[in-house]
C-alpha cells in the first residue's frame, strides 16, 4: 500500500470512529429525551439548549468517576473486556456504505472506508464476535451476578444469531452478493423490505436481541441480576460497555437499512442524508419498543428464538432459494 | 507481504504455546481464539476472503464461544487441572512429536505454489469449487456431521 492510500485509510479510520462514537453519545441524549415524553416527564434539559451538552458533561463525569478492581477479578480479563466489546463495535462500522462518493479537489473519496467482497458477512463476524466482551466481562469480574448475567447473554446471543444470519442470508442469495454496495444497487427499484418481508421481520426481531436491548435486556436486568455483567463495573470501563452497546444499535440499525431499505437511495435528497434518514428511523424504533415492551421471560426467550424464529427463517431461506433458482 | 506472514505466524505459534502451556481453562480458550483470529489473517494475506470470514464467523465467534460458555459455567473447579498420571504427559510428548513428524515431512515433500492467486477468492469461488469438484466430499462429511449432531441429542437424553 502506497503512503496516501494509507493516509487516506488513516483520516477515514479517525473520522469513521469519531462519527461512531459522538452519534452514540448523542444517542444517550435522544433515548433520555424521547424516554421521558413517553413518560410525560420532561428528560435532561438543563446542560445546554435542549440539553444538548448533557452527554458532554456525563462523559466527564463519567471519566473522572472512582474505579476498583474487584477482589476475586481477574485483572487482565476484566479490563480488556470493555476494550474488546468497543472496539469490535466500531471496527463494523468500517465497512458501512453511507453513498457512493464525493469529490474533494478532483479526487472521487468513497463514502465506505472498505467496500470488500464479503462485507455482509465480516459485519456477522463481528457482531458475533462481540459476544466476548460480554463472557469475559462476566466472568473476569469474579461476582455471581454477572456470570449469570454473561451466561444469559451468550445463550441469549448465540441463540438469536442462527435467525438473524438466515435471514441476512436470504438477502445475500437475492441479490447474489456478499458486497454491501451490491446489495444496494441490487434494490435499486424496489427495496428488500417489500420482497422480503419475512426475512426483515426476523432480522428486526433478532437484532433487538442481538444487541441487548428491550424487550430482551435480560443480561443486564437491572431488578434481578443487577445489571449482569456490568456489575461490577463503574466510571470509563463501565461507559465504555455502553458506548459499545449504542454502537451496535447503530450498527444494527445500518445493516437494516442497506439490506432492507435500499442504503443511501432515495428521490431529491443526497445520500448519506436519506441514509440518516433511515438509521434515525431504527434507531427510533428501539427506543420506542424500550418504552413499549416489559421485559420477556427467559425461557419464552429462548422458546422464541429456537422454535419460532429458526423455523421460519429456515422456511423462508428455502423459498426464497427456490424462487431465486427458478426466475435466474 | 512476506512481513505480514513472518507477523502473524510467529503470533499464531506463541498463542498456540499459550494454548497447552497456560493453566486457567479460560486463558487457554481465550489464547485459543486469539490463535483461530491469526489463522483467519494468514488465509487473508494469501487473498482467501471467504475462508479468513468463515474461520472468524465459526471457530471464533461460534465454537469458540460454546467453549467459553461450558468452561464459565463449570466454574473455577476446573482450574489446575492438568494430567494426573506420568504417563499421560509422556504420551502427549510422544504423539506430539510423532504429529510434527508427520506434518514437517508433508510439508517438505509438497510443492506449493509460490504466490498468491492474483484474484480474490471469494464467496462465488469457493461455492462453484465446493458444489463441483468437491461435491462428493462435502456430502459426506454433511452427513458425518449430522449423524454427530444426531447422535450427540440421543446420548443426552439418554442420560435423563
Amino acid at each position: 500500500m502506497n503512503v496516501t492510500g494509507f493516509l487516506q485509510a488513516l483520516v477515514g479510520a479517525v473520522i469513521v470512529m469519531l462519527v461512531a462514537v459522538t452519534a452514540a453519545a448523542y444517542m444517550t441524549l435522544i433515548e433520555r429525551r424521547l424516554l421521558a415524553r413517553f413518560q410525560v416527564r420532561l428528560g435532561p434539559n438543563r446542560v445546554g439548549p435542549f440539553g444538548f451538552l448533557q452527554p458532554l458533561a456525563d462523559a466527564v463525569k463519567l471519566v473522572f468517576k472512582g474505579e476498583y478492581t474487584p477482589m476475586g477479578a481477574d485483572r487482565l480479563v476484566y479490563r480488556l473486556a470493555p476494550i474488546i466489546s468497543l472496539v469490535l463495535a466500531v471496527s463494523g462500522f468500517a465497512l458501512i456504505p453511507i453513498g457512493t462518493f464525493f469529490v474533494v479537489g478532483g479526487h472521487q473519496v468513497p463514502l465506505v472506508l472498505a467496500n470488500v467482497g464479503v462485507g455482509l458477512l465480516i459485519l456477522l463476524a463481528f457482531s458475533s464476535l462481540g459476544v466476548y466482551g460480554i463472557v469475559l466481562g462476566g466472568w473476569g469480574s469474579g461476582s455471581k451476578y454477572s456470570l449469570l448475567g454473561s451466561l444469559r447473554s451468550t445463550a441469549q446471543i448465540i441463540s438469536y444469531e442462527l435467525p438473524l444470519g438466515l435471514a441476512l442470508a436470504s438477502v445475500m442469495l437475492l441479490a447474489g452478493t456478499t458486497r454491501l454496495t451490491g446489495i444496494v444497487e441490487g434494490q435499486s427499484p424496489i427495496p428488500y423490505i417489500i420482497v422480503l418481508p419475512v426475512a426483515f421481520l426476523i432480522y428486526l426481531i433478532s437484532a433487538v436481541a442481538e444487541v441487548n436491548r428491550a424487550p430482551f435486556d435480560l443480561p443486564e436486568a437491572e431488578t434481578e441480576l443487577v445489571a449482569g455483567y456490568l456489575t461490577e463495573y463503574a466510571g470509563f470501563r463501565w461507559s465504555l460497555y455502553f458506548l459499545a452497546e449504542y454502537v451496535n444499535m447503530l450498527t444494527v440499525s445500518a445493516i437494516a437499512t442497506i439490506c432492507f431499505l435500499g442504503g443511501w437511495k432515495g428521490p431529491f435528497l443526497s445520500g448519506p442524508l436519506w441514509f440518516a434518514i433511515k438509521m434515525a428511523l431504527f434507531v427510533f424504533l428501539f427506543i420506542w419498543l424500550r418504552a413499549t415492551l416489559p421485559r420477556i421471560r427467559y425461557d419464552r426467550l429462548m422458546r422464541l428464538g429456537w422454535d419460532v424464529l429458526l423455523p421460519l427463517a429456515i422456511i423462508n431461506l428455502m423459498v426464497t432459494a427456490l424462487i431465486v433458482g427458478v426466475f435466474k | 507481504m512476506t512481513g505480514v506472514f513472518w507477523l502473524v505466524a510467529a503470533l499464531a505459534a506463541i498463542t498456540a504455546v499459550g494454548v497447552v502451556t497456560l493453566r486457567n481453562p479460560v486463558h487457554v480458550a481465550l489464547t485459543l481464539v486469539l490463535n483461530t483470529a491469526c489463522l483467519a489473517l494468514l488465509y487473508l494475506s494469501m487473498s482467501a476472503e471467504f475462508l479468513a470470514v468463515a474461520q472468524l464467523l465459526l471457530y471464533a465467534g461460534g465454537i469458540m464461544v460454546l467453549f467459553l460458555f461450558i468452561l464459565t459455567l463449570l466454574g473455577p473447579d476446573l482450574e489446575e487441572s492438568r494430567g494426573k498420571f506420568l504417563g499421560e504427559r509422556g504420551m502427549a510428548i510422544g504423539l506430539g512429536i510423532a504429529a510434527l513428524l508427520i506434518i514437517g515431512a508433508a510439508v517438505v515433500q509438497a510443492t506449493l505454489p509460490k504466490a498468491a492467486p492474483k484474484v480474490p477468492a471469494g464467496v462465488e469461488a469457493v461455492g462453484t469449487a465446493l458444489f463441483s469438484g468437491y461435491l462428493f466430499p462435502l456430502e459426506v462429511v454433511s452427513a458425518l456431521l449430522l449423524a454427530a449432531t444426531v447422535g450427540a441429542v440421543m446420548l443426552s437424553r439418554h442420560e435423563r
